[in-house]
This record gives C-alpha cells, structure tokens and sequence, in this order.
C-alpha cells in the first residue's frame, strides 16, 4: 500500500531524527568509551556513552504491535535482547505501574496517555527521558516542562456523524458539542460511559475544557436530557448503536475517532458515508518512558529512542491507528482524504486531568444514575 | 488409610498452592488497601459504604446471581435429564455444544445479544436492552451448561430401579422424581448452584455491556475502582463485601449439600439410559425450546454475522484469520493465538486436574472425629473462594506479591507461567465441583471390603473410585480445558511475554477501526466454540477408552 508524508507537518526541524538508530551508532565516535564496536553503544540524557548490551523489556498495552521485522532491526542496531510484553489496556497498565514502581516490571513502558501520565509521574514510577532527537516538533504534545516522558504517537476522539442517515432524512447533521443537545437531535446521539471507556472519558474531559469546570455538568445534563444513549464501550456503540457501522444501528451520531470516516468508505467508492464533527474533538496522546529503578536503564532509553525513529514512526499509523508523533511519519492515503486533522481541540493539561479524574467521574456518575 | 505421609502431602499441597496464588495476593492487595502512610486506615468502610451507589451495586449482585442461579437450575435440570437419561443421536455433540458459552469472550457475546436486543435488532419489541432480563438472559447462557453437565454427571448414575419401584406402586412420574429421584440429585444440584452463584456474582464484561450503568454489579464496580481511579482502598472494602457475599453463598451450599448427601446405589451408564419416550416429551420440549431461545439465537446470529463481509456471504473473514488483520495490524495471527491459547490451556488443565483431584480424594473421606470433618468443610468452602473473588483483586494482587516471591531470585509476574497459574485456580473449583457429588456417593462399604482384602489406600483408589468417578473426571478435563480457554480476567490482567491468547487478540480485532475488524473478531469467536466443542468431545471419549465400566 503507498503511503504518504503526513499532511499536517508543521516543520521539518525533525530531520535529525530521521533515523535515530543511526544515531545510536553515530554517538559512539563522541562518546569516548573504549568499547571496540560502536553497535553497542547509546547515549544516555547527559550525553555520556554507555554499554548497551543484554536484555530490555518494554511493557506495553493490548492495542500495541511492535512489528517482528523492526524487533529483528532493533536489536541487530543496538545488541540489545527486546522483550515486549502486554497487559490490560491503557488505564489498566497506568495503574499497574503505578502499583508496582518499587519493583518494575519492565524497563521501558509505551501506552500510557495523556489522562494517566501525570500521575505515573507523580508517583514516582517513571525515569525522565526524552530523547534528543525527538526535537521541538514534538514540544507541544510534551507531558511536563521536565520531559519526564516520550511522547509517541497521538489521535483524536471526536463526535462522528453518519451522513447518509441525515441526507435520508433530511436533517443537517449537527456541527458542535451545543448543537446535540438541541431538540432538533433529540435520540439520535450515543456516547460511552466515562466511567468504562478511554475515549468515554476523553470526550468528559473534552466537555471539562469547552464548558468549565462549572459548565459541563450543565451541558452533560442537558445531554442525557436528550435522550442520549450511553452504553459501555467503543465496539458496542459503534457497531451495535451507530447507524453509521454497518450493522444496523438506529442512532446516526456516536463518540469515536476523527479517523473513523476513512473505515466507511464503502467498496469502490470514493466517498465516505460518515463524517467527523471537527469542533467535537480532544487529542489523545500516547506516552512511552523509563521506568524508576530499571534494570537496564539504558537498554530502556535505547527502546525509547527506537520508537520516536522514523522506521518506528512509519508503522505506528497503519498499526496502531494513532497519527506518528514525527511529522515526518507516514500515514495511510484514506486518512488524508476522509480523516481531516481538526483545526483546534478541546484539550486540558495532562495534570489538571490527572488532580481532577476522579472527581470528574464521579460527578458525571452521579448525574447520569 | 494412606500413610500419614501421603495424607499431609495429599492435603498440604493443594492447599499451599492455592494459599499462594490466591490467597496471599488477595490479602496483599486488601491490606494494601486498608494501609495509608504505614498506619492501618479502616476510615473506608464508613466511606464506601455510605455511598447509595455502593448499596445498590450489593443489591444488584445478589439479585441478578441469585435470578441467575434460580434460572439456570430450573431450565437446567429437564437439559441434565435428557442428555444424561435419553439415548439420541447426536447426543455427545449436544453435550459438547451447550459448553461453548463458556468460552466465548464476552464482548463478543455482548455484541451478539445487543444485535438481537437492541433498536433495530430482531428482539428490539422486548425493549430488553439495558435491563435487567437481559442481564440474566446472558448469566443463564453462560451458566446453564453448568447445571446440565454437574447435576449430569450424578444422574446417569443413578440405579433406575427406585423410581421403577415407586412407579410401579402407583406413583406419577412426577411424583417419582420429586420424592425418590430429586433428594438423590440434591447433592449435585447444591454444588451447581453454588458454582452458578458464583459465577454469576463474578460476572464482569457480559454485565457491563448489557446492564449498562444501571445494572452494574460489585465486579464491575472493583473494575472501576481499581483499573481507572486506582482507588485501592474502595476496591479493598468492595472486595471484601464480595467475599462475605460468596462465603455466606457457600455456608448455605454446603448445607444444603450435606445434610442429604448418602451414598448412593450407583449403576453403570450403560444400564441408566435409554431411548426417548412418550413420557419424556415434556422434558425434551422444555430443553428444545430453552437450547433454542438460550444459546441457538444469539449464537445463530454471531455465526451469520461472522460469514458476511464487503463482498457479500462467504468465508472471507475466516479466510482473512490467517493473516494479521487488515494494516498487519495484529502482532500475530489468529490461528497462532489459537496455538497459544490450547497450549496455556493445556498446561492450566494439567495443574488444575492434579490440584483439584488431590483435594478430592481428601474432601470426599467422610472421618468419624467431629474436628476433622468440620476441617474437610473449611477446606471444601476455601477452594471454592477464587470463583467468588474478582479476576481484578488477584489479578493486582499477584503484581504485588509475585516479585521474587520468597526471595527467590525470579521475577515470575512476567515471566508468563503466572498465566496458567492463574487459569488453574479458578478451575479447580469447577473440577472439584463436577467430580465430589460422583466420588462422595460411592458406597464406603466397597472402600472398606477391598481395603479388607488386602488393597493399598493406591490399590483402593485405583480400583473403586477411580473406574467410578472417570466419566466425571474427563468431564471435568472438558470443563477445566474450557474455562482456561475463555479464561480473559486474569490474563489480561497479568504481563504476557509476547503470547496472544485468542479472547486477548478477539478483544484487540472488535475494539479497532475497520468492518474487516469486526468480521475477523467474530469469525474467531465461532473459531474458539467449534475448537471448544471438539476440544470437550474428545475429553469425554477419552474418560470411555481410559476406564472401562464396573
């Protein structure tokens, strides 16, 4: 399948890092060790040079695929032995390594976003890193002014619409958040408990950052007073409710991703039959670090180094169904023609999530029932 | 007797591993919870339980596992009559099929009901979706191969020859099974209704995706608690409130189980079963019309579903199995997420099969000393504990305690043979549920005569309740196999060492963008019944070529 560059790149700045394992072998010649093949060496946050050698384990969630043939090319790059292993999913694996930070269970984490991450990094489970090749292109997804961790990829949770339901019944689909709880659109919405889902809960926090925190139990008041279904995660909404999934689904407007659309383009056709709502949509970012008290802590850097490269960053679209953290990373044709990047966000910081997460849910929990 | 060796090893072994993998996790991550700056902090009780939220979460436990249990008991027992009674073709293939819920993962399960139940879905006029009969619609789906294969496995046993008596002298068939036939099936009855209540209080995904916010359960509270707000000391006093629901559960069980348990007069399948007649219509029209409506609706409508895709009817999604999603976007195919899957299986039926008939030949003695049988009904309670406590608890709790436990130097929490481990535990209750109610009705008489002439304790076991208890025991293989199968709790709770488990890599294909997704996901869930249908096939056929009838 040909790909293309990613559309939205703001700059190019990140040309350094087009090849980060490069990198690795390059950073040998300053670094002055004597180490007699430069392959097994990285640098570490100061800049020194350091044995890599040994094994490194990355700790991922369920949605994560490390590619055999980048595994095989890691580890002839770098000597390294790669573990990846998986559990649970994002949330679950925040709260696991929060659990278990005075005895790691890797060295390196991937998957933890940008709802979770500050409070892995309060508690103390994560190492600071952020490679030097990942360049300031990558600065406006960072977590905190330390770098503490690796931002990776990112995407977007957003209201989608299903066109052909609307154009049926000769409605105009509804364009922001105040539009769906208007009498026009009435039954017709269905969103994820917060309380269960990842991206449920990234449209409260979207819904925190549109209306205040004073203004969202009103909005999410007026919501569920209108008839808007809740159901407890993205598969059951999208495929049992959504009009728009293909199965058969009575309600044409649901919480998903901006990159949906490009999933229903029906064969042969050169039109999606559903839309995102771009003035609906957060950003999920995803995080990779160090974990405190690794015990190959510059195998894990190194592992980190390899994901922010350009090899990594080609795969992570097709994947992982995130947008690369590289600009220059690549993106399949579908998501350029049906998946528009939305202009802005409705986003919070990651620590004003983290303080607030409970309290959030457990309002909105009691004002649903 | 055995040696008083053999006997502490026989008792001490189960015990230790299940103290170790269950128990201590549990305590750990309770303790953890109750422990705030090193000082014990009891402040959450008061917290957690004046919320109303807490209230009827409890409510909504013991009422859907007991609407649960009532419904699987009654639908089920006319099932354990046919299938075990009533010689038919295909009988071994029903057997095997009613199983298969069992390992479906439940978000796909999920799905299939809501298809059917939801706006839009052929059942749409019940307006069930999101209530409470479609919660316990789905728990009696799960749950009724459970009755029919435990109360089973004890009826085609039973000496026809009492309720031909009774016939004879003049009372109806229903009046025969209610006084001679009913207090002889108690004893299984009693264990499978326990095992349903605790399934049923333990249920996770299926009553989340069909109860929605309303019916939410103590499970998917602790869920909550503990996988997104990380609120360790709520999920304590939660999980506490589980384990005093399930150890009242299981006092009552036991009592109903007990006090009627007598050894009875076994006889050989063969002699027990026979073709259908006039006068079992009315059972095999109530198990036709509930095998229907209960598993052959939502499973029809996963099967069709998953022989659709873009081009229309045809195998496409099965075909596509082999390969590694659309994008390549699976670290594996499914079919090696099968492999993966049958090996784990394997490995967890082997631990669970060597643990649960340990503690059976220890919990089906009947000692005279009041002290030691009050002993044996602690421990028959303990074993039954991992049923009845969340996959979330043990699953946490073994992070916490499986770094180089006992100082050994080995991480065992990623080193993968926790996964087993864990699938284990939750089997043996399962194993030893099937296999009690056959070993504790063998007459001890026959013990006490070969033991007289001469046999060893081995000779004994190996020569009375081993030829007795070997149909139940390739059952039990079938069902522990299943379980470990489906098994997603646990596993997905613990690191898995780039091994992906087909209810793992099902969840990773539903929960993802794209139609050819969702197909392949389903066409795996229909992949992972038929493998378990054969899967308990073959474990039944082995029980017949391993012992012959006595």
């Amino acid at each position: 399948m040909s790909r293309i560059k990613n559309p939205f790149s703001v700059n190019r700045v990140a040309t350094a890092s087009i090849a980060t394992g490069l990198a690795l072998v390059l950073t040998a010649c300053g670094g002055g060790t004597d180490s007699p093949t430069p392959n097994d060496v990285a640098t570490n946050t100061e800049g020194q040079s350091e044995e890599l050698s040994g094994e490194v384990t990355l700790i991922a969630h369920d949605s994560f695929t490390f590619p055999d043939e980048l595994i095989a090319d890691f580890e002839e790059k770098t000597g390294l032995t790669l573990n990846v292993t998986t559990t649970g999913d994002g949330g679950q694996l925040a709260n696991q390594l929060v659990l278990t930070k005075d005895a790691p269970l890797a060295d390196a984490f991937f998957g933890v976003d940008n709802s979770f991450v500050t409070g892995l990094i309060e508690a103390g489970a994560v190492d600071p890193y952020t490679p030097e090749s990942l360049g300031e292109s990558a600065t406006e997804f960072a977590a905190d002014d330390a770098g503490s961790v690796t931002p990776v990829d990112h995407g977007y949770v957003c209201f989608n619409a299903d066109d052909a339901w609307f154009e049926e019944n000769g409605l105009a689909a509804p364009e922001t958040l105040d539009d769906l709880t208007d009498e026009a659109y009435r039954g017709l919405t269905v969103v994820m408990d917060p309380t269960a889902s990842s991206p449920g809960a990234a449209m409260l926090f979207a819904t925190v950052a549109k209306f205040g925190e004073d203004g969202y139990r009103d909005y999410w008041t007026k919501l569920l007073a209108n008839d808007t279904k809740v159901v407890q995660g993205w598969s059951d909404a999208y495929y049992v409710d959504f009009s728009g999934g293909g199965e058969d689904g009575q309600y044409p407007i649901v919480v998903s991703y901006n990159t949906s659309p490009a999933y229903t383009v029906a064969e042969g056709s050169d039109e999606s039959t559903t839309s995102v709502l771009l003035d609906t949509c957060t950003r999920q970012v995803e995080y990779a670090g160090v974990l405190a008290g690794a015990k190959n802590p510059a195998g894990a850097r190194a592992v980190i180094d390899y994901l922010v490269s350009q090899d990594f960053q080609d795969t992570v679209a097709e994947t992982m169904y995130m947008y690369p953290v590289l600009p220059s990373g690549a993106v399949p044709d579908e998501w350029q023609n049906w998946a528009p990047v939305p202009q802005h966000s409705l986003d919070l910081a990651p620590d004003q999530i983290t303080a607030n997460r409970a309290a959030w849910l457990d309002e909105w929990s009691q004002l649903a029932g | 007797m055995l040696p008083v060796l053999g006997w502490t090893s026989t008792v001490l072994i189960p015990l230790a591993f299940i103290g170790i993998f269950f128990a201590w996790p549990v305590v750990t991550l309770i303790v953890r919870g109750f422990t705030a700056d090193g000082a014990v902090d009891l402040t959450g009780f008061a917290d957690v339980f004046s919320r109303t939220s807490t209230w009827r979460v409890i409510g909504q436990t013991l009422l859907q596992a007991t609407l649960g249990t009532v419904g699987a008991v009654i639908l089920g027992l006319p099932g354990a009559y046919v299938v075990s009674r009533l010689r038919f073709r295909g009988r071994a293939a029903l057997r095997a099929w009613i199983t298969v819920p069992f390992v479906l993962p439940t978000v796909v399960v999920g799905v299939a009901f809501r298809s059917l139940l939801g706006e839009g879905g052929p059942l749409a006029f019940l307006d069930w979706d999101q209530t409470l009969p479609a919660v316990v619609w789905a728990l009696v789906f799960f749950n009724y191969a459970v009755v029919v294969r435990t109360v089973g496995a004890l009826w085609e046993r039973l000496d026809p020859r009492p309720v031909q008596a009774a016939r004879v002298l003049g009372a109806s068939p229903l009046r025969a099974f209610v006084t001679v036939t009913l207090p002889q099936l108690r004893p299984a009855i009693a264990a499978a209704a326990s095992l349903v209540f605790l399934f049923c209080s333990t249920a996770f995904g299926i009553v989340m995706v069909l109860g929605g916010r309303r019916f939410a359960n103590l499970e998917a509270e602790i869920y909550r608690q503990t996988t997104q707000l990380l609120d360790l000391r709520a999920a304590a006093v939660l999980s506490i409130a589980q384990l005093v629901i399930v150890s009242i559960a299981l006092y009552v069980s036991s009592r109903l189980r007990t006090r009627r348990e007598t050894a009875l007069n076994l006889a050989a399948v063969a002699t027990t079963s026979r073709r259908i007649q006039r006068a079992d219509l009315p059972a095999v029209i109530v198990t036709g019309a509930t095998i229907t409506v209960l598993h052959v609706l939502p499973l029809a409508s996963l099967v069709a579903r998953s022989l659709r895709d873009a081009q229309g009817w045809g195998f496409g999604n099965y075909t596509a199995l082999a390969t590694q999603g659309s994008r390549d976007a699976l670290t594996s195919t499914v079919w090696e997420a099968l492999a993966t899957s049958v090996r784990l299986a394997l490995a967890a039926t082997v631990i669970a099969m060597i643990i649960g008939l340990l503690l059976v030949t220890v919990l089906s003695r009947r000692p005279g000393k009041p002290l030691a049988r009050r002993g044996i009904a602690t421990i028959d309670g303990f074993v039954m504990l991992p049923l009845g406590v969340s996959a979330v608890t043990v699953g946490f709790g073994l992070l916490l305690t499986m770094y180089q436990p006992f100082g050994w130097d080995i991480d065992l929490r990623s080193s993968g043979v926790l996964i087993p481990i864990a699938q284990a535990v939750v089997a043996v209750p399962l194993v030893i549920r099937l296999v009690l109610p056959v070993v504790r009705a063998i007459d001890p008489r026959l013990r006490h005569a070969a033991a007289v002439l001469g046999a060893s304790p081995v000779r004994v076991l190996a020569t009375v309740d081993w030829p007795i208890a070997a149909r139940s025991v390739g059952l039990a293989t079938g069902f522990a196999m299943a379980a470990s199968l489906g098994e997603f709790g646990a596993t997905s709770f613990l690191v898995r060492p780039d091994s992906v488990t087909m209810p793992v890599i099902i969840f990773q294909l539903i929960g993802r963008q794209g139609a050819q997704n969702y197909g392949m996901a389903l066409a795996a869930a229909v992949v992972l019944g038929l493998v378990t249908t054969i899967i308990i096939m073959a474990a039944e056929r082995l029980r017949d070529a391993g012992a012959g009838e006595f």
